[in-house]
């Protein structure tokens, strides 16, 4: 496997201006992460000490091996919703060792709201037991909550991937053998409560934790009767009489330990066994990302010097080369992990689609997993390319790639407008994990293309309707349309939404690839078969 | 007469250390045991053991009847108490010459006289052994203070009825004597009832200074040589050493005549130490005679290559010293310390607890005297000392080196002793100097306590703890080899 | 930092910075590369820093005793050492869990008692079972005499309060 040969002039301004914005823009990220996952009104905080509780990012650490990795996933979940009433959208995810094993961890973060469930508190959740089900992750539930958050009931009730979501996913990871464990800190309350419930161990804290289907002030409302929290679903009547908990902790500290120890009674995974050689740090300095990534979202780069500073050795061994030259394909080490690469040079050709379909097809025989670097704008347009068949080999592309049996991984590293985003497994295709990086943007096509083409609507209607609008008019016009959609294309808006796993530094990106595939090994893979491809 | 059987009434390290030479000599050991001790060395090491009875285990190893009927059932010539225990019990002795069983050590009537402080005292001031200047306090005043000015100075006031400190009284010079009586008689009326008081020469810095006799009991007696003992915590014996380092010969030579003339006079038969203390100005006074062997007994034979027990079985038997005195030539240095289950760090606490790993020290002039062996639980039943470890060199200082050596070699796991503190104190300047008194453990507490450990060591230690614990084990080396490379990383 | 000890009564901490290339343990502030080499026994033979340090170890309950260069150093771990069930655990009374008669008492009212010290005996389906108390404390009341039968949830023998409460 050959070094890639880097064409980067880090002297050149070019370099220089990318890599000052990009800095500024990454600068503005991790501000804009490290509020939302610490910045809270003293009196959250006040309230959380005076019940003896830790903040849930101290359990965490507390919770978490010494010296070992944690990747938290969404960190900016809701940041753009209710307005910014519930930063990181009220809770924390993220894949961490605890004891030796990898697990997912779920942790509600009780200083955001008492750690209610907003609508993409539950979908954060729900996503998180997804990935632990895909990935036969065990998981650790942190349970501190004041239960769904009312206003929003219509969004966090009754549909098919909303609460209810939750808990069939904890049956599910049960039935698989994955295991849970819930350390109940606060309350669970409702269908709260079934997350201890449904995890295969749990622990409860004397005094602050609590498990009921409905807290004192429903029991209150139903029937009259006035309790408290404690003598209604508190550590003792759990672990004594009912026994729906099974460990009583005396301390946060105590039911950590407690924790962490049965966590170590869990038998280590039997991994699917992926050739592994030893790892080496790419031989390019990851820091250049900076510099490669556009300052703006028409500009381009060429992939390959983002994949040089993101694997093994920047070694690459790319499959043909010369042929379908907007899609890069290749075989790489990360962490020393065989993986196949499909980066975008361009937009996709007849002839790119089906190299990328081919290259799935030999990463599928060879049992390697995927990593899919988008900086798509679509497809090639116009009669020329539909009357070669550019719809067909786009739809092959997909086949191949939603068929897949090895897993699959997504870093939209820049643009991800269009079909292009199916063939390059968007959200939609079941990667594993999905990042992006603060300068991407996605949509269904690009912010200009796409004010333009809403402008065009427009004028005809008005011109329909006998208005002729001045050109200050169109101005406005134009200016109205282009800044709502930059909004919604945004990274944060996507992220905010949860349509993807987090946004990442560029240069964290090894790193949490590295992890993501660690975690995927947890899974055997899939049976292979493809469906029909359309010739 | 040799005898073919002896049987040994005590425990621990001197059980085992004369069970040990009775097995060079060919002579049958008899060991006696409380059910407590079942599975102790002693019992082992010798030729046969008889269980004695007892609700607490001391109780066992004082019940005279028992030990006799036991020497009888094993067909034991002769009895050799040890130290401690019943050693030193007049009856005892008499019911064993009684018996018909041959008693190691001196007739009981010089067991008596030697075990009254009074008497003992009187009896050495008449066979001209000097003896602390000490006068009981008249009542009347002008007659008191001079009694008390013939003393000397500086002096103590002391309670006749009391103790503790209260009714005692530092004088240093004649001016204060009028007061000090008064004061000390006063305060003694009011916390003990009797106002009689003594006065007494305080001796500041005294050393502990020893002889070893041993008599044939027809009015022989040799002296073999003196030892120190001034290293002393609450007059516990700690570290003892032959000869008394930087004694002039010819006061040497005083102090043991005074011994032997002691000895002597008292027709002494078998082993005994006199017991002297010596002032810095070179005055040297007799405090107790111990009828018995001692704790200390192996520098002396160190360092004039004899078994003092082989001695002892010889004159019991009738046999007689078997040497002159001018056969008798000190060489050499040696240094004993005692090993006590002990916590220095915690004001000397007596320790329990199961030795759980032992390895003894082996090299040049090493010799260790221990009672131990590895899963041996100690507990508070007996005295805390567990062992010694003693060094001779040809020189002082090549003696506390071999020492000091084997202390940091010895590994004793499982019961805190006080064996670092003792390594202090043989690599303390004074020490190596010579320059000791019965203050000096006292007076350099400080300067013994054990110092902070250095970073890297520290770092050893604790690491070395904490790889014993499973779950540290698991985190430390069960991380999935990504994580582990990855190592602390937040995104 | 993660683990807590004991050395000699002095609090140490103790944390894992790194485990490649070599295990890095910080100790209190520094920062210290470990690795072992397999040894004998009661024997360890570690390479702190580059340095060998060969000693021996011992645990007793739960303590640990190191010897290293002559000196013999007791460690014991704290940071699993969890308060008593904070005013949890039952309180002052102590109940029967099913219906019985009492055998014996073994304690009167006033008694000082231990921890797990043995209160009563009692019999129930045909099994004889110890009733302890469940803290140290004083009897204040003794519910049931010798041969007298009790109901499930009786309260069979009281505590006084404890300190502080």
């Amino acid at each position: 496997m050959g070094v890639i040969r880097s064409a980067i002039d880090t002297g050149s301004e070019e370099f220089r201006q990318r890599y000052a914005f990009n800095r500024k823009l990454v600068g503005s990220f991790r501000e804009r992460q490290e509020a939302a996952r610490s910045a809270r009104p003293a009196r959250d905080i006040d309230r959380l000490r005076q019940h003896g509780k830790m903040l849930p990012r101290e359990r965490l650490e507390k919770l978490l091996d010494p010296g070992t990795p944690f990747l938290e996933l969404s960190s900016l979940a809701g940041n753009m919703a209710y307005g910014g009433e519930a930063p990181g959208a009220s809770c924390i995810t993220g894949i961490g060792i605890v004891s030796g094993r990898e697990v997912m961890i779920h942790a509600d973060d009780a200083s955001v709201k008492g750690g209610a469930w907003y609508p993409l508190t539950v979908k954060k959740i729900v996503r998180c037991l997804e990935i632990a089900l895909e990935n036969r992750l065990p998981v650790v539930h942190l349970c501190d909550s004041a239960g769904g958050f009312l206003q929003l009931q219509s969004e966090v009730f009754p549909d098919k991937h909303m609460a209810g979501r939750i808990f069939r996913n904890q049956s599910l990871l049960s039935k698989a053998g994955v295991k849970q464990l819930a350390l109940v800190f606060g309350h669970c309350t409702a269908g709260g409560a079934y997350i201890p419930a449904l995890s295969d161990y749990n622990v409860i804290v004397r005094g602050t934790g609590a498990v009921f289907l409905a807290g004192p002030p429903l029991v209150k409302a139903a029937t009259g009767a006035i309790v408290s929290a404690d003598d209604l679903g508190g550590c003792d009547l759990h672990t004594r009489t009912s026994g729906t908990c099974d460990y009583p902790a005396a301390s946060e500290d105590e039911a950590i330990a407690i924790g962490r120890d049965i966590v170590a009674q869990w038998e280590r995974p039997r991994k699917t066994i992926l050739e592994r050689d030893t790892p080496e740090a790419p031989l390019y300095d990851p820091d250049e990302l900076y510099g490669i990534i556009p300052d703006g979202i028409k500009k381009g780069y060429d992939s390959r010097e983002v994949i040089a500073r993101l694997v093994d050795g920047s070694r690459f061994h790319e499959y043909q080369p010369a042929y379908g030259t907007t899609l890069i394909c290749g075989y790489a080490n990360l962490w020393g992990y065989r993986v196949g690469i499909l980066a975008n040079n361009g937009v996709l050709f007849n002839d790119s689609a089906l190299k990328g379909a081919h290259f799935i097809e030999l990463c599928n025989q060879n049992n390697t997993p995927l990593i899919f670097l988008q900086n798509i704008t679509g497809y090639m347009v116009g009669r020329e390319y539909e009357a070669a068949g550019i719809t067909k080999d786009g739809a092959k592309m997909i086949m191949a790639q939603t068929c897949s049996h090895v897993p699959k991984f997504t870093v939209m590293c820049h643009a991800s407008f269009g079909a292009g985003n199916y063939g390059m497994c968007g959200r939609a295709f079941d990667g594993r994990f999905l990042f992006t990086w603060p300068n991407h943007q996605i949509g269904v096509m690009g912010g200009e293309q796409a004010a333009n083409t809403l402008l065009e609507v427009k004028l005809r209607q008005l011109e329909r309707n006998g208005i002729e609008p001045s050109a200050d008019d169109l101005r406005r016009l134009r200016e109205e349309t282009l800044r709502a959609y930059d909004d919604q294309v945004s990274a944060y808006y996507s992220t905010s939404e949860l349509w993807d796993d987090g946004i990442l530094d560029p240069v964290d990106t090894r790193n949490a690839l590295g992890i993501a595939l660690s975690a995927s090994l947890n899974a055997p893979f899939a049976q292979p078969g493809y469906g029909v491809f359309r010739f | 007469m040799a005898f073919t059987t002896v049987l040994v009434a005590n425990r621990g390290e001197i059980a085992c250390r004369i069970i040990r030479t009775l097995k060079s000599l060919g002579i049958a050991s008899v060991a006696v045991y409380h059910h407590d001790d079942r599975r102790a060395p002693h019992v082992a090491l010798a030729d046969r053991a008889v269980e004695l009875t007892g609700a607490v285990p001391v109780q066992a190893y004082l019940d005279a009847g028992q030990i006799i009927a036991a020497c009888k059932a094993t067909g034991a010539q002769a009895l050799h108490p040890g130290y401690g225990f019943l050693s030193e019990n007049a009856d005892f002795a008499e019911a064993v010459t009684a018996a018909g069983i041959a008693f190691v050590g001196p007739d009981a009537a010089v067991i008596r006289l030697m075990g009254d402080k009074i008497r003992s005292r009187r009896f050495a001031a008449e066979h001209g052994v000097p003896i602390a200047p000490s006068v009981i306090l008249g009542e009347d005043r002008e007659a008191a203070i001079a009694q008390a000015r013939d003393i000397g100075f500086p002096l103590l006031i002391k309670a006749s009825a009391g103790g503790g400190g209260k009714g005692m009284k530092i004088v240093r010079a004649e001016a204060e004597l009028a007061d000090s009586i008064a004061t000390a008689t006063a305060e003694a009326q009011r916390y003990f009832g009797d106002g009689r008081v003594y006065a007494e020469r305080l001796i500041e810095r005294p050393r502990h200074i020893e002889v070893q006799v041993l008599g044939d009991g027809q009015g022989q007696v040799l002296h073999l040589y003196d030892r120190e003992c001034s290293l002393q915590r609450r007059y516990q014996k700690i570290v003892e050493e032959a000869p008394a380092p930087g004694l002039p010969e010819a006061l040497r030579n005083e102090i043991c005549d005074a011994a032997v003339r002691l000895a002597t006079a008292a027709r002494y038969r078998n082993a005994g130490t006199v017991e002297f203390i010596l002032t810095p100005q070179g005055e040297f006074y007799f405090l107790e005679m111990n009828t018995r062997l001692q704790v200390e007994h192996p520098v002396t034979e160190m360092i004039l290559g004899i078994d003092l027990v082989a001695l002892q079985l010889r004159v019991a038997g009738g046999e007689g010293l078997g040497m002159a005195q001018g056969d008798l030539r000190p060489r050499g240095h040696a240094i004993e310390c005692r090993i006590c289950a002990e916590e220095p760090g915690r004001d000397f606490r007596p320790a329990t607890g199961r030795i759980g790993v032992l390895r003894l020290p082996a090299g040049d002039g090493v010799r260790f005297d221990g009672g131990i062996t590895e899963g041996q639980a100690v507990t508070p039943a007996f005295d805390s000392m567990l062992a010694k470890l003693v060094a001779y060199g040809a020189t002082r200082d090549e003696a506390a080196r071999r020492l000091a050596d084997a202390l940091d070699q010895m590994v004793l796991l499982g019961v805190p002793t006080n064996a670092d503190y003792l390594g202090r104190i043989l690599h303390h300047d004074e020490f190596l100097a010579g320059r000791l008194h019965t203050g000096f453990l006292a007076d350099h507490a400080a300067a013994l306590a054990a110092p902070e450990p250095d970073p890297a060591t520290m770092a050893a230690v604790v690491a070395a703890a904490a790889l014993t614990q499973t779950d540290f084990r698991n985190v430390a080396y069960g991380v999935p080899a990504l994580h582990a490379a990855i190592g602390h990383w937040r995104n | 930092m993660a683990y807590s000890y004991t050395l000699d009564g002095r609090p140490v901490a103790l944390d894992i910075r790194h485990r490649q290339p070599a295990l890095g343990l910080a100790v209190g502030d520094a920062v210290f590369d470990v690795t072992e080499t397999p040894a004998e026994g009661a024997a360890f033979d570690l390479v702190v820093d580059g340095r060998v340090r060969r000693g021996w170890r011992h645990i007793v309950g739960q303590d640990i005793h190191v010897r290293l260069d002559g000196r013999t150093y007791v460690l014991r771990r704290t940071d699993l050492d969890f308060a008593e069930g904070a005013g949890g655990a039952g309180g002052n009374d102590i109940r029967s869990d099913m219906p019985g008669t009492t055998i014996a008492l073994h304690v009167a009212v006033g008694d000082t008692v231990d921890e797990g010290q043995r209160l009563l005996t009692i019999e129930s389906m045909k099994l004889q079972m110890t009733i302890s108390a469940h803290r140290a404390g004083r009897i204040a009341a003794l519910h049931v005499e010798a041969n007298a039968t009790f109901e499930r949830g009786a309260v069979l023998v009281s505590l006084a309060p404890a300190e502080g409460e």
